[in-house]
């Protein structure tokens, strides 16, 4: 199962870990880490594709109290949006932010 | 798609070779690679070595797996998807391969052609001069016979993998009185018999392969490096081309299935003007036409490698082949760079590299041109020299053709004239 996108909406912000938020919800353990860059950290396995190929170098290695890597988007005010560490992603566990968008402006834009 | 067109040993050996591609290629390899940092991939080719990916159709005893040809096809595919470079390094050995397993000597296979596949020895093919390459019977390196030796002299460039070759297929002219393609010889030329090699190019893509030009001044080479007869050179050119274009064609659909999957991956993600980019037809609509343009080149692919595996005479098939797969994968390229936009400008994902690797595959190993003219070429003669009993009536199913009335216009001038009255 994909990282929740709706989670800014049906999931609580509990805690602040390295200047980011964490979000929870009754059935996850470890929350999700960030807003704009989201990082599930109970679907993330630690295989570090997306510090790899972030530009911009948003995610640090971060291990959990069980020993477990995670990629932590520590620096999540740096993202481009370019959208790379979610493609990369094998479990689904990224969730990028794009800035809110709606049809209405394109029919502006065509009037 | 293809897997119902495919038996069970074919479909192992593709899944072999991606998972050699997953997981035994260093991503960083095509990097440094790409930005002129290493020369030749040494690594890539040990790797295929130890995974006995080389020269998959050749026998065994050579080192080999004796596969057949659409194997090979499937393989090349999957190398692909790493962009043309590590494609050409793995292709070449086939390339060469073919004229050394199929007209050259027993010492020549075991000297030449084992090494090659063990990765001991790096292969290269001296094809195109100064002068151009399209035109391969007008080549005028030549070489001279002296006692026990041929003299060559010549320049070769767009040496691919020159720059790490330890020996050279070099054409040569041998015969200046004889029709052109009775005309000209191909030799085993080692690198250290005097070939002097140098990188005068920069490339667009294609980087990291050594696209070398090289000199043979007064170069001698034993008569016993002479491959197949002497003046028949033409016979193995076009045997060569079977792999050549073929390996070029499976290798653009593989880069094209790159791109074309990073840009679903994208569209199916990126959101504009409140929904994700693959939900407008101007994005779906390309994916659909590039999809479709791939599995296309995928069906004459193979069905080129399949007339190969059955010694039919292919060089239509296999031209089509090159010519319709390196066009899809430019177009394919193209507008996945299109899909992912300003994005897809830059470096962060691979698809301009790709971009720049895809421009060349509709030049090399024979142009769009060159296809379209042997394809142009062998139509009009399947056409206009068949026999008469195979013959089809096109003009009696022509609805007008019974017709002995000619069709003109009759009508009177002067009904549309204002009467003087």
């Amino acid at each position: 199962m994909p990282i929740d996108r709706t989670f800014q909406a049906t999931w609580k912000q509990t805690a602040q870990h390295q200047n980011h938020s964490v979000w929870q919800s009754e059935a996850s353990e470890l929350g999700i880490h960030g807003t704009r860059v989201a990082v599930d950290f109970d679907l993330c396995t630690g295989c570090l594709k997306c510090l790899v190929v972030c530009p911009e170098d948003v995610f640090e290695q971060w291990k959990v109290t069980s020993g477990q890597i995670k990629a932590d988007p520590a620096h999540e005010p740096a993202c481009l949006e370019c959208l790379a560490c979610e493609l990369v992603c094998p479990e689904n566990a990224i969730c990028i932010a794009q800035a809110p968008s709606k049809s209405d402006t394109l029919s502006a834009l065509l009037d | 798609m293809f897997d119902v067109l495919l038996s069970e040993s074919e479909k192992q050996i593709r899944d072999e070779v991606r998972t050699f591609v997953r997981d035994q290629v260093d991503p960083n390899l095509i990097i440094r690679m790409d930005g002129n940092e290493q020369e030749y991939p040494y690594d890539f080719i040990k790797s295929a070595t130890r995974a006995n990916l080389l020269g998959l159709r050749f026998p065994k005893k050579f080192g080999g797996r004796g596969l057949n040809w659409v194997s090979e096809m499937l393989a090349i595919e999957e190398i692909g998807v790493l962009g043309i470079a590590l494609g050409c390094a793995y292709s070449l050995p086939s390339i060469v391969g073919e004229s050394v397993d199929k007209f050259g000597t027993e010492d020549q296979k075991k000297s030449y052609l084992a090494p090659t596949l063990r990765g001991e020895k790096i292969c290269a093919e001296a094809l195109t001069e100064p002068r151009g390459g399209s035109d391969f019977l007008g080549t005028i390196t030549s070489a001279v016979p002296q006692g026990d030796h041929f003299v060559i002299n010549g320049e070769k460039r767009f040496v691919a993998g020159g720059i790490g070759a330890d020996y050279f297929l070099v054409y040569a002219k041998t015969n200046t009185k004889a029709l052109p393609h009775q005309s000209l010889s191909a030799f085993l030329i080692d690198r250290d018999m005097g070939v002097e090699v140098d990188e005068h190019y920069s490339l667009m893509g294609c980087r990291g392969m050594g696209a070398a030009r090289i000199v043979l001044k007064d170069v001698e080479v034993p008569k016993e490096n002479l491959v197949g007869a002497l003046d028949g050179a033409t016979e193995i050119f076009n045997a060569m081309m079977v792999p050549e274009r073929l390996t070029s064609a499976a290798g653009a659909i593989g880069l094209g299935r790159a791109a074309l999957e990073l840009a679903i991956r994208y569209a199916a993600r990126r959101e504009a003007f409140g929904q994700a980019i693959s939900r407008y037809e101007g994005v779906s609509f390309k994916i659909a036409d590039c999809a479709t343009a791939l599995d296309a080149a995928r069906g004459l692919v193979y069905h080129a490698a399949r007339l190969a595996d059955a010694g039919q005479p292919s060089r239509k098939a296999v031209s089509q082949a090159k010519l319709f797969a390196t066009e899809a994968c430019y177009q394919t390229v193209s507008e996945s760079l299109q899909i992912l936009g300003g994005i897809g400008y830059t470096d962060v994902y691979p698809v301009e590299r790709l971009f720049r690797d895809a421009r060349l595959a509709t030049i090399w190993t024979g142009s769009s041109e060159i296809m379209r003219l042997i394809i142009q070429s062998d139509v009009f003669k399947e056409v206009l020299k068949a026999p008469h009993g195979e013959r089809r009536d096109v003009e009696l199913d022509t609805p007008g053709a019974v017709k002995t009335v000619e069709k003109v216009y009759r009508a009177d001038p002067n009904q549309y004239r204002k009467s003087k009255g």
